[in-house]
Parts: C-alpha cells; structure tokens; sequence
C-alpha cells in the first residue's frame, strides 16, 4: 500500500516536517485556528525549496490560511502541501494557488476521518483497558491507554508523511477506489463497539438492596436478576441513556438529576 | 499540603498539560493519567488511580456539548484528587469537587484562547517582513505563555484552598458519600451513551452486544477481547479481499447462469 521512493535529503526533511506537525494545535486561536501551527511544520520545506526571499515570503503567505484538522493527520496535508511546495520552486508554469486548494480540500475529510478513528474509537478502545485496570487501584490503567492510543497514532503520523509528500492526493484516490479508507473505519467502529460493551457490563452498577422471599428463600432483587441475566440491568441503563443522548438532552441537567436520585436514596437507603 | 508538593503539583501538571497541546493530544493529561500523578506527588497513588478512574468516568459523560467548549475536567481531576487526598477522602469527593473546578478550568481555557487572538497581527508582520525565527518563536510562545494564568490559580487552590477546607473531610455524612457512589455507578451509563453517540451504527450495533455479552457471560478480559477484536476485524478483511475477487469474475457466471436458464 505504500510506495516510498524518497532520497536521503526528502526523507529526512519530511521526518522534521512531520515531527512538527505534533504541536499543530499548540498555538490555536478561533480566527485562523492551526494556521500558524500549519505554517510551523511546513517551514522545513518551504525554506529548503525556496532560495529567494521574495519566494519564501510568498510562500508563507500562501501557507498562513485558515486550517484545521486532526493534528494525526496532519503529517500527510504538510507532505502534500510540501511536495507542491517543491513543484511550485522547480516548475515556473506551475500555479501556486493549487495548494491553497488541495490544503483546503483536505483538510475536511481528513478532520473527520481523523477524528472518527482518533477521537471517537481509538480513544474509547484505550480508555475501556485503562478505566477497568485503575478501577482496580492500578497504574497499568493509565499506561495502557497512553500505549494502546499511541502507537497506532505514531505509525498514522509517521507513514502519512511519507505518503503525503511522494503520492499527494493520488493516495486518496488510490485509498478510496480500493475501499480501504472504508474498511479502516469500519473495523475501527466495529472495536469501538466491541469495547463500549465491555465498558457497559464493567462500569455500570445500580444495587437495589431490597429483599423479599422467594419460593421460601430470603432473596435479592438483584440476585434475582442477576441470576436470569447477569448485567441485566446495565446494559437497559446504557441503552435508556443512550436513547436520551441521542433526543439531544443536555446530559447537565441528567447528571444533576442522577445525583439528587442517588442522594435521595442513599439518604433513605433504598440504593446502596 | 506542603509549599513544596504545591509547587511540584503546579509545574508537573503545567508541563503534562503543555506537552498534551505540543504533542498532539497524546492522552498524558486525561483523568486517568492525572489522578495517579496527583496520588504520587501527594503521597497516596493507590487513592490517586481510583479518582483519576472515577473523574474519567464522570467527565466522559459531560464533554461533547456540540459547540461549546466543554468543562475542563483535566483541571477538575487535578483539583478533585488533591483535595479528595488531603480531606483523607476517596474518590466520591474527588468527583464533586472536581465538577466545580472543571468550570474554573474552563473558564481559564476560554481565557487562554482569548490571549492567542493578538498573536495574528503580529504574524502577518513577521511574514512580511520574511522573519521566520520570529514565526518560529511565536509559535513557541503561543503555546506555553496563555497557559500560565490557570497554572497560577491552581496554585493558589492547592496551597491556600486544601488549607482552608483540608479538615472538612470529617463533617461530611457517610449518607452522601453512599450517594455520590451510587451515582457514579449510573452515571457511567451515560459516559458509554457519550462514546455511542460518536460511533454507533445501526448495520455493526450487534457488535456492541457482542463484546457486552464476551465480558458479562464469559468473562473475558477487556484486552482478551480487543485481541479477539483484532481477530474478527482480519477475519472480516480477507472475507471482503475474497467477495471483491468474486465480484471481478461475476459478469461471466452470471452470463453463463442465463445460458443456463434459457435452455
């Protein structure tokens, strides 16, 4: 799936492109959100590739615009944008305005996919293994889910780069023709998925300590559930709050609703 | 808490919620990293993991206001488990306290936002004038300097604020901790319903089922089913790599097929 074809010199301008791309977000304000940040990791390119002043000046111009995308991705839009860059210096024919373009017309989907794959699974899929080891008292938890969210993340940043500044947007198309893009993210909701049920069955409890008798036994009512459905309970609360979320309940006011309840019953000792 | 464990607990959350900006959200300033760094500098690391789990759990459930910038439960984490520590608390009171202080967090983030807007004029100076070090610099700043007002009035609260309320622990009733308990239970439903909203999809939902019914019934592991995960999804991919082969020779069968039927 990845060809690489770079020299020496490129490859080594487009790990420090790259390796800039991390604090992409560092400098965000809600005018030009990334820009400068933007402006910061394609530096190394524009600077190697434009001699001039004139041009560089140009350049920077050009490259100071409106931005904003998951910072991850970021290392495939400054390779893009780089190897253009690079045309833009050694083709006097060619029109700049072209990467204003492609940076705009990329930056979008890659928002989204990124933020999808990042924010959405890869950090659930992180927080579920981390969350159930620290309930524990371990601080496995807090390792697991900084390695199990980083690693995917640095191969993501690392081969996005390379990809970006020897393919362009060919990648893209080459990537959606083929499917993989859609199959990425299908396999990364269906983890997601898998996990956000492992959460439910983990994290959620309500225990109803009232008792009664039962065919001559002392029993639970969460005994008895328990022993027809183990989790039954749970998994109705995920399902009835996820039924809320999606009407659009501001989840404030439900929070504070859960907390009045759980007072009252504590106080009254019908919820333990 | 000493002037020492203060300072350090004001520079190592500072620093951890630098680096998280400068490296691209690299998950070390969530609630369950937070919750043992608190726990170690202040000597109780066991106590410090169970709040960083619970504020996880509990401020999952409140990002995501489309639009606005949510509480800051980073800073609500901190401030929860340092006084939760001090107040010789666990995690129920690192929760409560912690939702009150996401707001102070947030308000310092809007603030910090606010600080960068003057950067631009600048900028459009320096590309002007061709001055790249400066950009270079800029960026720099822009990244640390707005951060360190917030640095300063989490000082201010671990210093002064777990003096003033440290000894309160003792007044509050066993019925409200029994309470905040119970509702940390149910409110992880709702952290769940959060995650859901994000990627659910009515064709792969049985998935979710799948991996409840994996963890309730067989009691797998959270890892062991992520491995099986793993497993499924590659499962999935060669199944789609055979169709789609199948696919390329489909025009000919089914032209033969006809054949078949037109006999």
């Amino acid at each position: 799936m990845i060809k690489s074809n770079l020299n020496k010199e490129e490859k080594k301008l487009v790990r420090q492109s790259s390796r800039r791309t991390l604090s992409m977000s560092a400098s965000f304000n809600f005018e030009k959100m990334q820009a400068l940040g933007f402006l910061y990791a394609i530096l190394p390119y524009i600077n190697h590739y434009h001699k001039s002043k004139e041009k560089r000046i140009e350049a920077y111009r050009r490259e100071w615009t409106l931005f904003n995308t998951t910072p991850t991705c970021g290392p495939y839009i400054t390779g893009t944008a780089g190897s253009l860059e690079k045309r833009a210096a050694e083709d006097p024919d060619f029109d700049p305005s072209v990467i204003e373009t492609t940076k705009a017309s990329l930056m979008g989907p890659m928002a989204s996919f990124g933020d999808h794959l990042f924010w959405g699974t890869l950090r659930l899929v992180s927080l579920t293994v981390g969350i159930i080891l620290a309930l524990q008292g371990s601080i496995l938890g807090a390792l697991m889910h900084i390695l199990i969210f980083n690693i995917p993340a640095t191969l993501v940043r690392y081969y996005g780069g390379i990809v970006g500044f020897s393919e362009g947007t060919a990648f893209m198309g080459r990537a959606a023709e083929s499917g993989v893009i859609d199959f990425v993210k299908k396999a990364a909701t269906i983890l997601a998925l898998l996990m956000a049920g492992v959460l439910a069955s983990r994290i959620v409890r309500l225990e109803v300590p009232y008792s009664f008798s039962f065919f001559g036994e002392t029993t639970t009512l969460q005994g008895l559930l328990n022993q027809i459905f183990p989790g039954l309970l749970p998994l109705l609360m995920v399902l009835g709050a996820f039924a809320l979320v999606k009407k659009g309940v501001q989840t404030h006011w439900v929070l504070l609703a859960i907390l009045a309840v759980s007072l009252v019953g504590a106080y009254f000792g019908f919820l333990a | 808490m000493s002037l020492l464990q203060a300072v350090l607990l004001t520079v190592v959350v500072l620093v951890l919620g630098w680096a998280e900006m400068w490296f691209a959200f690299p998950m070390i300033c969530s609630p369950l990293v937070l919750g043992p760094v608190v726990g170690l500098i202040l000597g109780d690391p066991v106590t410090g993991v169970l709040c960083g789990a619970a504020c996880q759990i509990f401020f999952l459930a409140s990002v995501g206001l489309g639009g606005t910038t949510p509480p800051d439960g980073n800073t609500g984490t901190v401030l929860g488990t340092a006084f939760a520590i001090v107040m010789g608390q666990g995690p129920e009171v690192a929760v409560v306290i912690g939702t009150l202080a996401s707001y102070i967090g947030q308000f310092f983030f809007y603030l910090s936002t606010q600080l960068k807007s003057g950067d631009n004029r600048k900028i459009e100076r320096y590309i002007r004038e061709g001055n790249d070090k400066a950009l270079i610099r800029l960026h720099w700043r822009s990244a640390l300097l707005p951060m360190l007002p917030g640095a300063a009035a989490n000082f201010i609260l671990f210093y002064f604020g777990t003096m003033f309320i440290g000894g309160w622990g003792a007044y509050i009733p066993d019925w409200v901790i029994t309470g905040i308990h119970v509702a940390i239970g149910i409110v992880g439903a709702l952290s769940i319903a959060q995650f859901l909203r994000m990627i659910w999809s009515k064709e792969l939902a049985v998935y979710f089922f799948l991996g409840f019914l994996l963890s309730a019934f067989l009691h797998i592991a959270p890892i062991g089913v992520l491995a099986l995960g793993l497993v499924l999804v590659y499962f999935l991919y060669q199944r789609e790599q055979r169709d789609k082969a199948q696919a390329a020779l489909e025009p000919s069968s089914a032209a033969g097929e006809e054949d078949l039927f037109n006999d």
